[in-house]
């Protein structure tokens, strides 16, 4: 949009100062799951967000990439999802290993 | 005791004046790569990187040739002359040799004499960088009219067979005419956000002068959806600023999917549902340092920004380094 009949934005200078604290982004923590069904649950909602896949679609028996046809990106996308909402860790060479959902869900289980 | 020494008088804050850019003629679309037997499909490159065709340079077309286009037409559009710039600053990682430099070269050429010249090596964040050092140069005194340039040649270091890098890369050049903001103006480039993630060094790497460029693809991109929009909120911040005052998101022009979760985050972190997000990708690929003021000559082209909205714009890559800045467009 353009906006010349606006005043422009006032955009400050630097306090001598200011250092560079970082911003916190849009993350949010969840709260910690107890059941392997709640990890499930959260985790479909994060692949549905992600993916576009129906909630129900996403089993555990599923694999992410063969049968949820799922690309590498998308997965990466998943991990750092999962990380937010879990508190969890899980690395690329974790991540690689992860075939299936219920692989997931096992492995946030037993992380948390 | 020692002696006292002077300091120029500072300038409150500094604008961009003007902008221009440079795409090689040539195009080459997904399929022509997958015709010259590069395992790969239009959909799948779409589907993963979002590049429909990219730009590249002739054998005899240089860094330095798109960076005087470029630069010559951010002049005319400044409305300056060569002589009313005193500093050169050429962002690029893609010359064919470390020395001479690109900015030497090209204040020559473009008619600019005797100005400060210096090239920015910050890879795909070094547009914003050069800004940053122009808009400091500036307030400091240094400088009062600051040309500069994101110029690339990436196809010299990709390998053409490479299916993980052909696709991304391309060339070109876009640049800026920075110069002081008037006495009674608000200054028009915010403070920059910046910094470098030196243990991810080894994910985009050069090897050596007989090398081509590797990227570790996914590593590259967990880091860029993760810690990008926290750099961009930053700039923000700095500059008094918050999402909701975005009117165009312009993010290094690395991958779409990587801008569209930039800009999923910078929504979820209050900006406007009609704040309008860089996709020039689509057309022009990945051309590093260039991929920030080219993305913003198109949209301007296209009628999608205009004169005084506020751009957020945030680099990003080897190093890993990254910078960004809050702008008033020209």
């Amino acid at each position: 949009m353009t906006a010349a009949a606006q005043p422009l934005p006032r955009i400050g200078t630097m306090p001598r100062d200011a250092g560079s604290t970082p911003i916190t982004g849009d993350r949010q923590k969840g709260p910690m799951p107890v059941t392997n069904e709640e990890i499930l649950r959260g985790l479909a909602k994060i692949v549905h967000e992600v993916a576009g896949i129906e909630e129900n679609e996403i089993t555990p028996e599923k694999s992410f990439v063969d049968e949820l046809d799922i690309d590498s990106l998308s997965m990466v996308e998943i991990a750092v999802q999962v990380e937010d909402h879990f508190g969890v860790k899980v690395p690329d060479d974790v991540l690689a290993n992860l075939k299936t959902v219920g692989d997931a869900v096992d492995y946030v289980a037993k992380t948390t | 005791m020692s002696p006292r020494l002077r300091q120029l008088p500072p300038i409150a804050g500094a604008r961009i004046l003007g902008l221009g850019s440079r795409q090689p003629q040539h195009i080459v679309t997904n399929a022509d790569i997958a015709a010259r037997g590069v395992q790969t499909t239009d959909e799948w490159i779409r589907e993963r990187v979002g590049i429909v065709e990219r730009h590249l340079a002739r054998e005899d077309e240089s860094v330095v040739d798109m960076a005087v286009d470029a630069g010559a037409k951010a002049l005319a559009d400044a409305g300056l002359a060569p002589a009313e710039i005193d500093a050169v600053l050429v962002a690029t990682c893609t010359m064919p040799s470390p020395i001479p430099n690109a900015a030497g070269q090209t204040a020559e050429r473009i008619g600019v004499r005797g100005a400060h010249a210096f090239d920015i090596n910050a890879a795909c964040a070094g547009f914003c960088y050069g800004l940053g050092t122009a808009s400091d140069m500036i307030r400091a005194g240094s400088a009062r009219h600051v040309l500069v340039i994101g110029a690339e040649k990436l196809s010299d270091w990709v390998d053409p067979t490479d299916r993980s890098t052909c696709i991304i890369f391309a060339d070109g050049a876009g640049a800026v005419v920075v110069g002081p903001a008037d006495p009674d103006e608000r200054p028009g480039i915010g403070p920059i956000a910046a910094g470098s993630a030196g243990d991810l060094v080894d994910t985009i790497v050069v090897a050596n002068r007989h090398s081509f460029i590797r990227q570790e693809g996914q590593e590259v991109y967990r880091w860029a959806i993760t810690e990008i929009a926290p750099v961009a909120l930053r700039a923000l911040a700095l500059a008094g600023l918050t999402a909701a005052d975005v009117d165009v998101l312009v993010p290094h022009q690395a991958n779409l999917r990587i801008i569209e979760a930039i800009a999923k985050r910078m929504r979820a972190a209050g900006a406007r549902d009609d704040m309008v997000v860089a996709d020039d990708i689509v057309r022009s690929g990945n051309t590093s340092s260039a991929s920030i003021p080219l993305a913003l000559d198109h949209m301007r082209a296209e009628g999608r920004v205009g004169s005084g909205d506020l751009a957020l714009l945030v680099g990003f890559g080897a190093g890993l380094s990254y910078a960004g800045q809050a702008v008033v467009l020209p």
